[in-house]
């Protein structure tokens, strides 16, 4: 499987972060299960692609004219390392929805919750992300392994 | 592998950059933030990997701490570790990056500097060059015409002297006439 290239905002990608982050927090102060469960698909939506990330949109269309952020050139990403990461980011909101829903393990579910909400904002301040190093170290090691493993097809059989 | 390692990397500086140096970078095939466009470190020397390490490790050890003494975190203890931890974070982080870039910068200009250096100083060695072949060739240039001049110089004299012992033959002659024609006049 080759990597699918997509250009995105370094900008925008660190808002979406931060937002996501700090409404998963608010979600815990909150103490609300139907936030988290609605947060949790909001962003197994943003896995699916760019487009239909919320946040990402938001700050790219509007709020980076209103906030005056200073222009800059879309940078070359692998879409699947961002479908990756909101996909693992949306699993530890949507994991707990499931465990409120079964009235199970609630303070599990609620740690899963701040873990979720803490990666998040370590990811917007420090632009560096928890699951692009797993999707680097896992995913992608394990594609070139495959991909050395098969070998080309013979052109002249 | 060295050859796809260098299709990879590009200019320093650039988006296409790739940090031959960084696991991440390479694996990826594109740096990961914009700051790994000025870095070449190797990943576990990376401060921002450091500092998330780091800052994950302190907020899950405290948060164990906290819920292993009494059994339970709370919201305010959440808020407080987040806020120390994130805030931390977002200074230190943005003087961190500020710093790449200014070193970057600085070191961009101090490159410019040294080729700028580099091609004066090829310039001045031309242009020396060509000014030391000219003056070898107007040298020779005027050693030939000295020795024209000389050749010419030569020729007049010859020339002078011939006309000046014509001159003084021809008044030996006439002396030498009168005193004929003296000597005529006498015996009559």
């Amino acid at each position: 499987m080759d990597p699918h290239p997509c250009f995105a905002y370094n900008s925008s990608l660190r808002f979406t972060r931060n937002t996501f982050g700090a409404l998963a927090l608010l979600a815990f102060f909150a103490q609300s299960q139907w936030f988290v469960f609605l947060l949790g698909l909001a962003m197994a939506l943003a896995a699916v692609s760019l487009k239909y990330n919320l946040p990402y949109q938001l700050h790219d269309r509007f709020l980076k004219k209103w906030l005056r952020v200073p222009a800059e050139e879309p940078v070359a990403k692998d879409s699947g390392e961002l479908s990756f990461a909101w996909a693992m980011g949306a699993s530890f909101l949507l994991i707990p929805s499931l465990l409120f829903y079964l009235n199970r393990w609630p303070s599990l579910a609620w740690g899963l919750v701040v873990l979720d909400s803490l990666l998040l904002l370590l990811a917007g301040i420090a632009g560096a992300c928890i699951a692009s190093i797993l999707y680097a170290s896992l995913i992608k090691k394990w594609l070139i392994k495959e991909k050395k493993a098969t070998p080309p097809e013979n052109p002249n059989p | 592998m060295s050859e796809a390692k260098k299709t990879l990397s590009k200019r320093i500086g650039y988006p296409d950059y790739v940090d031959e140096n960084c696991w991440l970078a390479t694996t990826l095939g594109y740096p990961p933030a914009k700051r790994c466009w000025y870095c070449e470190l190797r990943f576990r020397h990376c401060p921002f990997t450091q500092y998330l390490g780091v800052s994950l490790a302190l907020t899950l050890i405290s948060f164990l701490v906290l819920y292993l003494s009494r059994n339970t975190i709370t919201r305010a203890e959440v808020f407080v570790v987040f806020i120390l931890v994130l805030s931390y974070g977002y200074f230190s982080t943005r003087s961190t990056e500020k710093i790449i870039e200014a070193n970057f910068a600085e070191r961009k200009t101090r490159i410019a500097l040294e080729e700028a250096k580099a091609s004066l100083e090829g310039k001045i060695g031309q242009r020396t060059k060509d000014l030391q072949a000219m003056t070898q060739s107007l040298e020779e240039e005027v050693q030939v015409r000295t020795r024209e001049l000389q050749e010419k110089v030569e020729e007049l004299e010859k020339i002078n002297k011939l006309a000046v012992d014509r001159e003084l033959r021809m008044v030996e002659l006439k002396e030498k006439i009168k005193e004929l024609e003296k000597g005529t006049g006498e015996d009559k």
